[in-house]
């Protein structure tokens, strides 16, 4: 089993490549590799509860982060920094998620067998 | 780490974001538009990589490409060509592209 970590570090709205991006993450967890999805910079606002993007014609991402863990992708990590940069806090965001500091991330990713990002 | 940069800092905050990022024994290799922060001006973020322990790489086809003069670049830079773009992946223990 590979370590495989999805950066997502910009907004998932209004951008059709976001939806091909989860759409390798969920397809990696499906042949049993280890998945993380990792929220930093502008990434993190994805998180945020009650959007309702549909008013400007896009689709919703909160349902398919809610059902991340269907497809066994329970690692969902958030920079820390990033999300005091932005004065957010995690009880804002529609899943549960593992706050981590820059540093702890950088050994992480070290860690992994392959980074990805769009 | 090795973080690939292919935008310029004026288009994009991928450089800032990896500065921030980029510690001792990493490498940043600009490609592609990203070779117009190579040059010495003010507004380039690359003033903070001075005295760091960071190595910068660009990518010598996407600067000649656009015309740019080794000499108008920051001094500590350093030039890989296609081969030596495989070599830093190869030596790099993580790959990170900033797109």
């Amino acid at each position: 089993m590979k370590t495989l970590v999805f950066i997502i570090d910009k907004p998932l709205h209004g951008n059709i490549q976001t939806q091909e991006f989860i759409d390798m993450a969920l397809m990696a967890a499906a042949f049993d590799q280890r998945v993380i999805l990792l929220f930093e910079d502008d990434g993190v606002y994805a998180l945020l509860g009650k959007q309702s993007p549909d008013a400007i014609g896009l689709k919703n991402s909160s349902p398919l982060l809610k059902a991340l863990s269907i497809y066994e992708i329970n690692d969902v990590w958030v920079e820390q920094e990033s999300i005091i940069e932005r004065g957010l806090n995690s009880e804002q965001f529609v899943i549960d998620v593992k706050r981590c500091p820059r540093v702890e991330l950088k050994r992480e990713m070290e860690a992994a067998d392959e980074l990805f990002s769009f | 780490m090795l973080y690939i940069i292919n935008k310029s800092h004026a288009d994009s905050q991928a450089l800032n974001n990896c500065l921030q990022r980029a510690s001792r024994g990493d490498g940043i290799l600009l490609i592609e538009h990203a070779v117009y922060s190579a040059l010495n001006v003010k507004q380039s973020p690359l003033h903070l990589v001075l005295d760091s322990e960071v190595t910068v790489y660009v990518l010598t086809p996407d600067m000649q490409a656009r015309g740019l003069q080794e000499l108008a670049c920051f001094s500590f830079v350093e030039y890989v060509d296609y081969t030596g773009f495989v070599g830093l992946i190869e030596d790099s223990s993580a790959v990170r592209s900033c797109f």
